[in-house]
């Protein structure tokens, strides 16, 4: 045994304080884009002030932490453990065992790192008459969902573990499954229903590969293939990502396709909840009870009444609410009754329920506890990284390897954790809202009328109190003032607002539109803008695709550098993320921006070189990961909310069809930079 | 231009002295053979995997990167010039071949690789002992039926190959723009990792970075003193636990003299002149640096060279841990290991594709020792692959902690 030096303390601090600021120097690089941007963007472009700014600043506080254990953990012990397993596993066993392996490994790490919750939040605006096959999936078929997902990457692991085994072309996978999956999402696009589910799949594809995943599949590819790839020229363990991110989308399309059969075609709202469409519905739902919750809380005052079926039973039913609150909580899907009155029902309704107290609206949800948070964020991060921890280790246990750097490892697993959960609470606690923050305020830049802010009740109105002004064309409006912290504030007086009967008015505050209403595309740049620059920063702060840019560095002896990479994959991203933003914002098809993007995709992957395909293909994968999802989920929702677009899908899938695109262009260009260099020396010699 | 000239005769050398003693026991039996270095870029590799398959040569290639200048006019039509670094990917090929068809294979290699061309790459020979299961037997023949003309080709000597190893992250980069601005050579960068300091850490060892960059310069030997200091003093090497460099002799090679690229101003650039003077001189020994002399009395630099050999090997990866170990045992530290891969002549199944090469330099006094322990534990005798090189180092600058 080599001699162990003991390092005296005093020196230890200092080498762990150097250590330690290095890494969260770095990391504080790496959001201060993202941060600054949204601040900015906030306060001085929708002249917004910041709510809650401690918290949110403690938030990215976590996640400058969280980013800078997570990456130090996957260095230090997941990453060398996937590799080490990769090396040991082709010289004991054969490639059937492998593939085992990887399918196990992809499947476990779908189910360990459920990215469901993400894909249910972009979905919780769908609606079940208009796509009741997206509907079922989402809900009740959800667990079938995860399970195909997973499957997916667990064909995909496994046959990457082939494709390092045998060293066959990535090239030749990506065009077999790239134009088999497009093929098949035309055919979707060509029916009503399966149309919609399109989203829904290219999105499963870009968002389950994650940030733990990525990583230990990367390190596990460089491993096989270093010990298994027969002749030279391997694309050192790239390739796996591409093949987890196509294989859910396939196996998502074929869900819907068997899904599709027994499934009811979209309907109107009303003929979707009639008592006759009744065994249509059902089938969707599972049972009569979430119909109807569905129809109180997505659904219209239509939708009620077509669901009770009488207009006798519907008042009746709606008139209860205010007598049984026990069973209001079923019915109105968890929102309080006075919620649902001021959010969702129609003046029709409000005037049944008349009686009940609009004034004591509950505040909007608190932001959940510090506390709770960290709670449920560390059970998740467990969930992640402890169960894939321990199938690696028992692989080794069972190949009789022993790990050379025991304690380093497990301390990168322990950083690994304490990474992941003060990642992502931060971002729930600081970068989400503030994403949130910003996107519900986003959609006054490209409205033409002022925006719903909120609605108070003046009880004992007085309209002695209504003055008139005049303007200087003549036309006269009434007012009154009414006091904000004690000082006076012309408002103006609508009629129709006053109930007289009971001496209320009903003060409706709104936000006047961010331009004036001519001038929308001028709203429409701005916000695709904020899209673009949203994209780019919070990618550059995505802890896979840093781990991404580190092996890239190392397997190029720097030739490419990190930086570089996640330079070009965040404008990628960028890019990606307006175009989905677009599709939001015309309602445009996705598959008249998928398609193209991919046959963009196909003259380029033909022109690069091996490894390189490898890597910008990969790198498409590990775009979409825990900073990115919940910013561009929270923006997209409360456009699509105010557009009233059914669902926010696709964006994710976009997003991670760009970078491919950059980062082989990046390539090509680095290529021709390369052979210019030798080619100039070619021509000064044949004029010699 | 001959081969002869060859390694100064040196008073002591500890490479003949490990030579006399294996030789003497009679266990292991050194091979005298030249180390062919070629330094390519990656575009051009393939010629020259095809090249030693046809001559039936094994050998190791590694990936690295050669940084040049890269000189641009700024941007927006504004004067001047932009000077960056730009790097290009690089194959490393090492492989070794009897002394005596050392210059004819290097001179093969140079005409079917078009190496003539600058920016293409660099080749060099250095004399060495092998240790390895049979002696390097190329089929010199098969070299005629190769396609390649015939070039006047500057073939330099007294030439020395100069290997910086460092520490820090970021100072590969740092040091291979000093080099350039010396006019030196184009340098090459790689990567490799170094345990030594870790392995003797708890697990405060996770804040020493095990990764290390090596800068590798080829250098005429006159100016390799000065330069040496000059980039210890710039890369502040004389403190602890930043890296060390070490020079080994180089017999005869040809450079890399394409240090820029970009906007050319004259109609030939310093380095054409400097090559043209080159050849017509036939060495290098007229370019004598002024400042470099005048740096060198200024430099107090409070390293002085110690007599070294290098000892590389290359083996599996955990034969190499073994000997890593056994090494660390007589006190040989400082062991650099890069991942390379064996390039083989047929297609022989049970090899591994990944082997790894560490290169150690090994103070004079104990290279015996050092070379008994890892002949004890080696398995060159099984493995077709595995190799031991011994080689003088005559000046080391090696800060110990």
């Amino acid at each position: 045994m080599i001699k162990r030096k003991s390092v005296p303390f005093l020196d230890a601090i200092n080498m762990l304080l150097a250590y330690a600021r290095v890494r969260i120097l770095e990391q504080i690089k790496s959001v201060a884009f993202i941060i600054i941007y949204l601040v900015v963007f906030q306060t001085l472009i929708l002249g917004v002030p910041l709510a809650n700014a401690l918290g949110t600043a403690g938030g990215i506080a976590l996640v400058v932490f969280g980013l800078a254990f997570f990456l130090e953990g996957l260095i230090l012990g997941l990453m060398p453990l996937g590799e080490r397993v990769g090396v040991k596993l082709p010289t004991k066993v054969g490639i059937s065992i492998i593939a085992g392996f990887g399918l196990i490994l992809g499947f476990g790490a779908t189910l360990a790192e459920p990215a469901i919750s993400a894909l249910k939040t972009a979905g919780a605006t769908v609606t079940a008459w208009d796509s009741p096959l997206l509907f079922m999936l989402l809900n009740r078929y959800a667990e079938w969902l995860v399970l195909s997902v997973g499957i997916g990457v667990g064909v995909a692991v496994a046959l990457g573990m082939f494709k390092f085994y045998y060293n066959f072309s990535i090239k030749i996978l990506i065009f077999t499954i790239i134009p088999l999956i497009l093929i098949l999402s035309i055919i979707a696009s060509l029916n009503d229903n399966l149309t919609k589910i399109i989203g829904l799949a290219w999105d499963c594809g870009a968002v389950t590969t994650g940030a733990v995943t990525v990583p230990l599949v990367l390190a596990l590819g460089i491993g096989v293939s270093r010990a298994s790839s027969q002749g030279k020229g391997s694309s050192g363990g790239f390739g796996i990502i591409l093949l987890a991110s196509a294989f859910p989308v396939l196996a998502v399309l074929i869900l819907g396709f068997t899904l599709n059969i027994k499934a009811p075609n979209p309907t109107s709202e009303t003929e979707f909840f009639s008592t006759a469409n009744r065994e249509q519905a059902k089938h969707v739902f599972g049972d009569v009870e979430k119909l109807q919750t569905h129809a109180y809380t997505l659904g219209s005052e239509n939708a009620r009444k077509a669901f009770y079926g009488s207009i006798e039973e519907y008042e009746s039913a709606i008139k209860s609410l205010a007598n049984n609150p026990e069973n209001n909580k079923s019915i109105l899907g968890g929102l309080s009754l006075s919620t649902w009155l001021v959010q969702k029902a129609s003046d029709n309704e409000r005037n049944l329920l008349s009686d009940v107290n609009l004034s004591d609206t509950p505040a909007p949800i608190a932001a959940s506890s510090f506390k709770e948070t960290l709670k449920v964020e560390t059970i998740s991060g467990i969930r992640a990284v402890i169960p894939l921890s321990i199938l690696l280790v028992l692989v080794l246990i069972l190949l009789r390897e022993k790990l050379k750097y025991k304690d380093e490892i497990v301390l990168g697993i322990v950083f690994t954790l304490i990474g992941m959960t003060l990642l992502t609470s931060g971002i729930k606690l600081g970068l989400a809202s503030l994403g949130g923050e910003v996107g519900a305020q986003l959609p006054r830049a490209f409205a033409k009328e002022e925006k719903f802010v909120d609605r108070v009740v003046i009880n004992n109105f007085d309209t002695s109190l209504v003055y008139k002004g005049i303007a200087t064309d003549g036309t006269q409006k009434s007012f009154f003032n009414i006091l904000e912290e004690g000082k006076p504030k012309p408002i103006e007086f609508k009629a129709d607002r006053l109930d007289k009967a009971n001496n209320r008015y009903e003060h409706i505050i709104t936000q006047p539109p961010l331009f004036k209403s001519k001038l929308t595309v001028l709203g429409l740049i701005l916000v695709l803008v904020f899209a673009f620059g949203m994209g780019y920063g919070a990618t550059m702060a995505e802890p896979a695709l840093n781990a991404l840019g580190i092996t890239v560095e190392g397997l190029t002896v720097g030739a490419i550098k990190r930086a570089q990479i996640v330079q070009v994959v965040s404008i990628g991203v960028g890019i990606g993320i307006v175009l989905g933003f677009s599709r939001i914002l015309f309602d445009l098809p996705l598959i008249w921006l998928i398609v193209p993007s991919y046959i963009l995709l196909i003259p380029l992957t033909i022109l690069s070189e091996e490894e390189f395909t490898a890597i910008a293909w990969d790198s498409g994968g590990v775009t979409t990961g825990p900073v990115t999802v919940p910013l561009v989920l929270a923006m997209g929702l409360s456009i699509g909310g105010v557009l009233s677009i059914s669902d926010g899908f696709g964006v994710l899938a976009l997003a991670s069809a760009f970078p491919i695109i950059t980062v082989l262009l990046f390539g090509l260009i680095a290529r021709a930079k390369q052979r210019k260099s030798i080619s100039n020396n070619l021509k000064d010699d044949a004029n010699e | 231009m001959s081969s002869e000239n060859t390694t100064k005769e040196k008073v002591f050398s500890p490479s003949r002295t490990v030579w006399r003693t294996q030789m003497a026991k009679g266990i292991y039996t050194p091979h005298r053979v030249s180390r062919i270095t070629c330094i390519i870029n990656q575009l051009l590799s393939d010629k020259v995997t095809y090249f030693l398959q046809k001559i039936g040569i094994t050998a190791y290639t590694e990936s690295g990167r050669t940084v040049r200048e890269f000189i641009k006019p700024r941007s927006l039509g504004l004067p001047g010039d932009i000077k960056q670094l730009q790097s290009s990917p690089v194959v490393i090929f090492r492989f070794t071949v009897p002394r005596e068809s050392s210059y004819s294979v290097i001179e093969a290699l140079i005409e079917y690789a078009e190496l003539y061309i600058p920016g293409r790459g660099t080749i060099f020979s250095q004399d060495l002992m092998e240790f390895s299961k049979e002696p390097p037997a190329p089929n010199l023949g098969a070299m005629v039926n190769l396609d390649m003309g015939t070039h006047d080709l500057t073939i330099l000597n007294n030439l020395a190959y100069v290997i910086c190893v460092l520490s820090n992250p970021g100072s590969g980069e740092m040091l291979a723009k000093i080099a350039l601005e010396l006019g030196v050579c184009v340098p090459l960068i790689t990567s490799g990792t170094g345990n030594d300091i870790r392995d003797q850490l708890g697990l405060i060892r996770i804040t020493i970075p095990p990764e290390k960059e090596i800068v590798h310069l080829i250098m005429p030997e006159q100016d390799s003193n000065s330069i040496i200091r000059l980039l210890i003093e710039q890369g502040r090497l004389d403190k602890p636990g930043r890296g060390f460099i070490y020079h080994t002799p180089v017999s005869f090679g040809f450079i890399d003299t394409r240090l820029r690229i970009g906007k050319q101003k004259y109609a030939a650039s310093i380095e054409q002149i400097i090559a043209a003077i080159d050849q017509l001189k036939a060495g290098t020994n007229w370019r004598k640096r002024l400042d470099a002399e005048i740096e060198e009395n200024k430099v107090n630099s409070s390293i002085l060279p110690q007599d070294n050999c290098e000892i590389s090997i290359v083996s599996d990866e955990e034969r190499i841990d073994v000997l890593r170990e056994a090494c660390l045992q007589v006190g040989a530290t400082g062991a650099v290991t890069s991942r390379i891969v064996p390039q083989l002549n047929e297609k022989e199944s049970d090899v591994p594709l990944s082997l790894i090469r560490s290169a150690i330099s090994v103070p004079a006094n104990i290279t015996n020792e050092v070379v008994d322990v890892l002949l004890d534990n080696t398995t060159i005798k099984e493995n077709a692959t595995d190799r031991i090189h011994v080689l003088d180092s005559p000046a080391a600058y090696i800060q110990s902690l």
